[in-house]
């Protein structure tokens, strides 16, 4: 955690960034790098300062670098992410997850870390994917699975829709307490809203389900960011940093992270 | 009406959040409407001292939709205002604001026992204890009290030893359906996002060390584990150290796991659990909280003595820097920070404990209690269970013939 001095200066930026700071010694050529666009968007003023920095330019685009295909970049970006959403969930809903029936949509490490975090602070953890593969480890793991498709039909307190190799879910069709955990907007589909059940709760217009309101990963702006986004703007930094030096990128994040 | 609380017209947004609340807690509905249907209350005077948020509103209405005439009162640090003022438009007496300082919760509570109760629902007991200390003059009209915390029991059995209870309370704490369940769940998911909130930073990977292994320790140990952290226990009670060596964690002396803590949370009830001797111990940085609890659990007061100094404040979050030149953050002033700095435990796990509340208010007037503390028979915490048990989508299984035969039987 970071130091009480560190929490009094909370403009001290790429002080914060210990992974990138490892990456960006380990070298590089390249002054631009292109990170697919379902990475989180750094808040300009770190995009600013990591250019100025280290002279690198870090964009976003469809055709960009791929960070959730490396699998060390999937695990510690899910850890992060999913304390982002259950810590919404359990402030904003004021409602109990171990004892309720959770189901976590998506085929990739997010989806993974939710469930098992629930299954574990003892709720029942639904993971709802359709590789078959993502489904048997899951099994094997004492989870309940289940088809993505077959989401709507599942009587469940909660679902928590991760967008990972899924559409967005309409939440329509849902019922119970309704989460859009993804990095990008892109669990759920849009929808009208009625009334606000309660801040950050908010009830469909029309059908039962009510929908937490989940933070982005990043906020727009430095002063909004606590530690957990900190941690995420470095683990981007640090991957734009490995790719621009042609580096093994699964291989040195994952050494870096445990160093 | 006579009411002492900080904006009446707040009274809409808390009565929103009621209204939520109210939407997650069948049980606390079905034994109030038990209570109503019974006429148990009808009439009666029923303080209730307690938290004031959105679930513990619902219990006041419901005492008061069973017929009661209900007064609230309840502690600056844990007041709803908005939620004070939706219960005034309701009707009932509150004396509960947020900027209340311990003289005024004092005063608060003194307030609320001048409507001389029939019957306190109580969470902490300082209501009752203020009844016989203050007020001793309401005693006789007292009829009972209920008690749903482990730190309000233990002086109330410390009274009842000494012979200074003088009317029957019913340990709503040490209910099954209530210690099993609001302490160890509610009190774990509420403490752990509460500290997660206040610091804002990641916890997996990170040392997190517990003190206390009781079932809010252990909830509390469960929650911060599912969330990825390196969890380890210190314990002084060898039977608990020893379960929580057999849940998997590591169990160290106090003053030894907090020389690595990355957080430090005390889950005893026991004032100076986390004394000068543990703060000075903490790396620096780390942070230091309080789950459940009672004042100086972490002992700020000695700490101060010995020459500690706030030298930083972001919100909830205070650094302390200690004579050993560490500063260690203080989170919520050492407050029991599910409730201080959250809003309580989650809705359906209150839900229970005030299922258990209500049936032990039904029991106490429904029975012939002598002065002292009084367990919740079997029969009334399972029928609270069965209620609870339906609402979470469990069946409850029976017993079959054989097992029944078997069970009566002592031939060998």
């Amino acid at each position: 955690m970071s130091t009480a001095s560190d929490r009094a200066r909370p403009d001290a930026g790429l002080g914060r960034l210990a992974l990138a700071r490892r990456a960006a010694a380990l070298g590089g050529t390249r002054d631009a790098v292109v990170l697919t666009s379902r990475v989180p968007a750094l808040p300009p003023a770190v995009a600013a300062a990591v250019a100025e920095e280290w002279g690198l330019a870090i964009g976003r685009g469809a055709s960009g670098f791929d960070a959730f295909a490396v699998p060390s970049f999937r695990l510690l970006a899910a850890r992060p992410r999913a304390q982002q959403v259950l810590r919404a969930v359990s402030r904003r809903t004021n409602l109990v997850l171990p004892g309720s029936r959770a189901v976590v949509a998506g085929e990739g490490a997010l989806a993974t870390t939710l469930a098992r975090t629930l299954s574990t602070l003892g709720a029942h953890a639904i993971l709802a994917a359709a590789p078959r593969g993502a489904r048997l480890r899951a099994h094997l793991d004492g989870l309940e699975t289940a088809d993505a498709e077959d989401v709507p039909g599942i009587a469940a307190d909660y679902v928590l829709l991760t967008g990972e190799g899924q559409p967005p879910a309409d939440p329509a069709r849902l019922r119970g307490v309704v989460a859009d955990a993804s990095y990008d907007g892109s669990g759920l589909a849009a929808a009208a809203f009625g009334e606000p059940a309660r801040p950050g709760v908010r009830r469909l217009a029309g059908g039962p389900a009510l929908v937490v309101d989940i933070p982005a990963p990043l906020p727009a702006d430095l002063p909004d960011a606590d530690g957990l986004a900190w941690g995420l703007v470095d683990l981007v930094v640090a991957t734009a940093l490995l790719v621009r030096g042609d580096h093994d990128v699964d291989a040195r994040l994952a050494e870096l992270a445990v160093a | 009406m006579s009411a002492r609380i900080r904006d009446a017209a707040l009274w809409p947004e808390g009565l929103e959040r009621i209204r939520f609340a109210q939407s997650f807690m069948p049980v606390t509905a079905a034994v109030a409407d038990g209570l109503r249907a019974s006429g148990a209350v009808a009439g009666l005077r029923i303080g209730v001292s307690d938290v004031l948020e959105p679930k513990t509103a619902s219990v006041a209405l419901a005492l008061q939709e069973a017929g009661a005439e209900v007064v609230v009162t309840c502690a600056g640090r844990n007041t709803d205002d908005a939620v004070a003022a939706a219960l005034v438009h309701s009707g009932i007496p509150v004396y509960a604001d947020s900027r209340a300082e311990a003289a005024d919760d004092r005063e608060n509570v003194l307030r609320l026992l001048d409507h001389r109760p029939q019957v306190i629902v109580d969470d902490g007991s300082w209501t009752i204890r203020l009844a016989h200390t203050e007020r001793p003059d309401i005693l006789d009209g007292l009829r009972g009290a209920t008690e749903q915390t482990t730190s309000g029991v233990r002086p109330l059995r410390t009274m009842a030893r000494e012979g200074a209870l003088r009317v029957p309370v019913i340990a709503a704490n040490d209910a099954r359906t209530k210690s099993l369940f609001d302490n160890a769940h509610g009190t774990g998911q509420a403490v752990v996002f509460a500290i997660l909130d206040l610091l804002g930073e990641p916890i997996a990977a990170r040392d997190v060390v517990v003190a206390g292994f009781g079932p809010v320790g252990a909830g509390i140990a469960r929650h911060a584990r599912a969330l990825g952290a390196r969890v380890t226990i210190a314990e002084v009670d060898p039977v608990a150290a020893l379960q929580a060596v057999f849940a998997g964690y590591p169990v160290e002396a106090l003053k030894d796991a907090a020389a690595h803590a990355d957080l430090l949370i005390s889950a005893t009830g026991v004032a100076r659990t986390v004394d000068v001797e543990h703060l000075l111990a903490l790396p620096d940085g780390a942070a230091v909280a309080v789950g459940g609890g009672v004042r100086q659990e972490i002992a700020l007061r000695a700490a101060a003595e010995a020459g500690a100094v706030e030298v930083a404040r972001a919100g909830a979050v205070a650094g302390l820097r200690l004579p050993n030149g560490r500063v260690v953050r203080v989170l919520d002033d050492g407050n029991c920070i599910n409730v201080s700095a959250a809003e309580g435990n989650p809705i359906q796990i209150m839900d229970l404990s005030f299922g258990v509340q209500l049936a032990a208010v039904g029991h106490l007037l429904g029975s012939d209690l002598s002065p002292g503390v009084h367990a919740l028979p079997r029969a009334v915490d399972d029928a609270v269970a069965a209620h609870a048990l339906r609402a979470f989508g469990g069946v409850l299984d029976e017993r079959s013939p054989h097992q029944l035969r078997f069970l009566d039987s002592w031939t060998p």
